[in-house]
């Protein structure tokens, strides 16, 4: 049952919303949160009720290991609890990619049967992962299994994320106030919602039409053109955006809904003008789960230049594979490891220069960020190496560059360099160029829906003044009639746009 | 607290208004014919057909024992030219094998016995690999997702102003001489086709899969690979693409029965039997169709 399934919208969600007011108002706060967790493991058994055994067996799990490293406060517990999670993650995601590379390397032939990837492991691992580690560090473990439960299973960030803490979650569970219906919250809400589902299925999977060919064909190791190889990335790029941040919209939404923050996932990262800052604001929380249990214990920046350099590419491959069991994963994440370590290089140079920052400095920083960024997205979004280098041929021109000849008349000057050839598009469909001027504009000049409604704090902003930051001249959302019908005509397009089904990218991690 | 109350109602009440009001119309309307209640005299067929072929064929399917799956030349055979056999024509103009694989598995619905599959040259290829049907499928599967599609409301919009002002929205053929389509047709037209073939290897196993499930539940697959025309056979030595073809030629062959009418010889020298060098005309799909009745009847019996 997908966000964006009618099942969802019309039947699953205003049921659990009125049943949990409801219960609350009838018996109490305890029995509405009972519901949630009957409502979120339900959500999850729908898509294979088999599997709720797995996740069953990791909350109980650990959840009797955090109290018995709350009470011994031992190493060994901690590595025995973090490593049996991994192995569980390992052995569902890994293995076939394991098995597959050992008999390429040691010329073996073992077989291994296909492994359905469980749904949401990859979150619910990480996030009880944390959970141990910090009981570790001597926060309090959870006492009550329903809040742990309900903790780990909250059915809106459940499948992807935001990958939440224990220290925001609990507190909030602990409130009675939450199972009080609350307008402002509601409205908060059920608009985040409705932009988020507008964002996944009029943006994200308008423009997944133009993406997919161009990386099929790269990947059948067809030849791609100039304009086909940049059209393809681009629209990927922002695919893959307006998918996932329409998905984190649409949790924060779910849980203002029933009077439950989660923390904030996306700041625009687009605008970023620099890699480090784009990583501040792309998935913030997988970026602070890397920074906290993995850059920070690996010595973080105190070790030396060479062991920061080495923290960073580490911990950028190991979020590549975190992605997903393939090579493809891993240069992505190298190549974010190597971006990383040359920004952290040219920061350091540029404090030791007197001039300050000018604008044109600032712009640039921004249009290489945003370009290497659609380079790395060739890794992630290809399934073969053999694609990606196809890819990137192209998009440096060594397979020349090929034009509809219809556009010859508008574009004549460009005849030195271009070859207008047939009346077909190529992979890359030329429809798709409005798509990609008008979703380059919202995503460089707009603010994220969050920010827009930043006065009501609908999402939790985990220490990083994202609420503080300089304001747009983009008007802020108020509950108002004007933003009433704002909202209607967004909420029926995205409705009527909800005929086509696509899961969500992050569903597969 | 009243802004947000006030706020939640417009926007939810406003939202409920506008879907009702979309969903009224489209049912009334029903350009696909799906629930058949209101018959406004609307030009149904013509319209939907034009909008999304693959969904009017969908919700017009009525499991019969034979259908014929491919592109726009297996739609030239009209499933009135199959006498009284109960035969459904499920091919699309502009169709790939994609999608005639996958409209396969949708019609497989029990009552199947035969299926008549037409794979030209053309589209046996990995490079189209454009599959329009799961999205109409989608849209058809619940009625909320036909009722409240955007495709449906403007196909409602088009029957309408064809009916009451008389537009017509058929996509005209480009204002060209017979002569000058067919040099067409032959350049930009093949180049599109021919330019991109690549080898099919997803394809090919999609087609075995397709085989051997019809081997092992007794529907009866036969294969037609419709004529082109001399001009256009000639191309593939221009393209480069004649063990490409021959090795199709035989990998169509080891699969089963075959009809093969795109050979060299009298009948695909003659222009008199193509509209273009794609497609044959009317007689000669009354031909096919009267070759593939024989043929069934003879493995019948």
């Amino acid at each position: 049952m997908l966000f964006n399934s009618h099942l969802f919208v019309f039947c699953f969600l205003p049921i659990t919303v009125v049943a949990y007011y409801l219960i609350s108002r009838v018996m109490s706060h305890r029995f509405s949160l009972a519901w949630l967790v009957f409502a979120s493991l339900f959500y999850y058994a729908w898509w294979n009720p088999k599997y709720l055994i797995l996740i069953l067996g990791s909350i109980g799990f650990n959840y009797m290991f955090g109290r018995l490293i709350a009470q011994h406060s031992n190493r060994f517990l901690i590595s025995v609890g973090v490593v049996a999670n991994l192995g569980a993650l390992a052995w569902f995601k890994y293995a076939g990619f394991l098995v597959e590379n050992l008999n390429v390397v040691a010329d073996t032939n073992f077989h291994l049967q296909t492994i359905i990837l469980p749904l949401a492991i990859s979150f619910f691992t990480f996030q009880q992962i944390s959970y141990l580690v910090d009981v570790y560090r001597g926060a309090d473990p959870v006492r009550d299994p329903l809040c742990y439960t309900l903790f780990v299973s909250f059915f809106p960030q459940l499948i992807a994320g935001p990958i939440v803490h224990q220290q925001e979650m609990l507190p909030q569970f602990f409130k009675e106030q939450i199972s009080k219906f609350n307008q402002e919250k509601f409205a908060v809400g059920v608009t985040l919602f409705f932009i988020g589902l507008f964002k996944k299925v009029v943006l994200a999977d308008s423009v997944a039409v133009y993406a997919s060919p161009v990386f099929e064909a790269a990947d059948q190791g067809l030849v791609i053109s100039f304009f086909e190889a940049w059209g393809g990335a681009l629209a990927y790029t922002f695919q893959i955006y307006f998918d996932f941040s329409g998905y984190s919209d649409m949790a924060i939404g779910l849980g203002c809904m029933f009077g439950i923050k989660l923390p904030v996932n996306f700041d625009s990262p687009y605008q970023a003008t620099n890699i480090i800052d784009f990583w501040r604001r792309w998935h913030m929380t997988l970026s602070r789960f890397l920074k906290n249990y993995l850059y920070f214990p690996l010595g973080g920046n105190r070790r030396g230049k060479s062991r920061q350099y080495f923290n960073l590419m580490i911990t950028m491959v190991l979020g590549g594979m975190w992605h997903g069991a393939g090579w493809n994963f891993i240069i992505w994440g190298a190549l974010h490891g190597l971006f990383l370590v040359t920004n952290v290089i040219w920061r350091k140079w540029r404090s030791s220069q007197s001039n300050a920052v000018g604008t044109a400095e600032i712009f640039s920083g921004w249009a290489l960020t945003f370009m290497l960024v659609v380079i790395a997205r060739v890794f992630f979004r290809t399934t073969s190496f053999s694609g990606a280098t196809e890819m990137l041929k192209g998009a440096a021109g060594f397979n020349g560059a090929v034009l509809d000849s219809r556009l010859e008349p508008l574009l004549s000057w460009l005849a030195p360099v271009v070859k207008f050839e047939g009346t077909h598009a190529g992979y890359f469909n030329l429809y798709g160029v409005p798509w990609l001027i008008v979703l380059s504009l919202i995503c460089w000049f707009l603010p994220n829906p969050v920010r827009m409604m930043g006065k009501f704090r609908p999402a939790l902003d985990m220490g990083t003044g994202f609420y503080d930051r300089v304001k747009t001249r983009f008007p802020e959302w108020q509950p108002n009639r004007r933003w009433a019908a704002v909202m209607v005509v967004i909420a029926v397009l995205a409705i009527t746009h909800m005929a086509r089904v696509s899961e969500f990218i992050y569903y597969q991690f | 607290m009243d802004y947000f109350s006030r706020y939640t109602k417009t926007f939810l009440a406003g939202m409920a208004v506008v879907l009702m009001l979309l969903g009224c119309f489209n049912w009334v309307i029903d350009p696909f014919n799906r629930n058949k209640k209101v018959d406004l005299g609307l030009p149904k067929e013509a319209v939907s057909s034009l909008m999304n072929y693959q969904m009017y064929k969908i919700l017009q399917y009525d499991s019969p024992s034979i259908i014929i799956l491919g592109d726009s030349r297996s739609d030239a055979l009209r499933a009135e030219y199959f006498a009284d056999e109960n035969v459904y024509n499920f091919s699309y103009g502009g169709g790939t094998l994609y999608e005639a694989i996958d409209t396969f598995w949708f019609a497989n619905q029990g009552n199947l016995k035969t299926v008549v599959l037409g794979v030209p040259f053309c589209i046996y290829t990995e490079a189209n690999s454009v599959n329009r049907f799961p999205a109409a499928k989608q849209v058809t599967r619940n009625p909320l997702s036909y009722y409240l599609s955007p495709l449906v409301t403007k196909s409602g919009v088009m029957a309408l102003l064809t009916k009451y002002t008389g537009r017509s929205f058929k996509t005209e053929r480009p204002k060209m001489s017979e002569e000058q389509f067919w040099s067409h047709q032959l350049g930009p037209g093949t180049s599109m086709y021919y330019d991109m073939w690549s080898e099919p290897k997803v394809l090919k196993s999609r087609l075995i899969e397709m085989v051997e499930y019809c081997d092992s539940h007794d529907i009866e697959l036969l294969f037609f690979i419709p004529p082109t025309h001399k001009d256009l056979q000639d191309k593939l030595i221009e393209y480069q693409l004649v063990d490409q073809y021959n090795t199709y030629k035989q990998t169509i062959n080891s699969l089963g029965t075959v009809l093969d009418y795109d050979v060299p010889g009298e009948f695909t020298s003659d222009k008199d039997n193509f509209l273009d060098p794609y497609h044959f005309t009317k007689e000669v799909a009354r031909d096919i169709a009267t070759d593939i009745i024989a043929l069934l009847s003879k493995s019948q019996n």
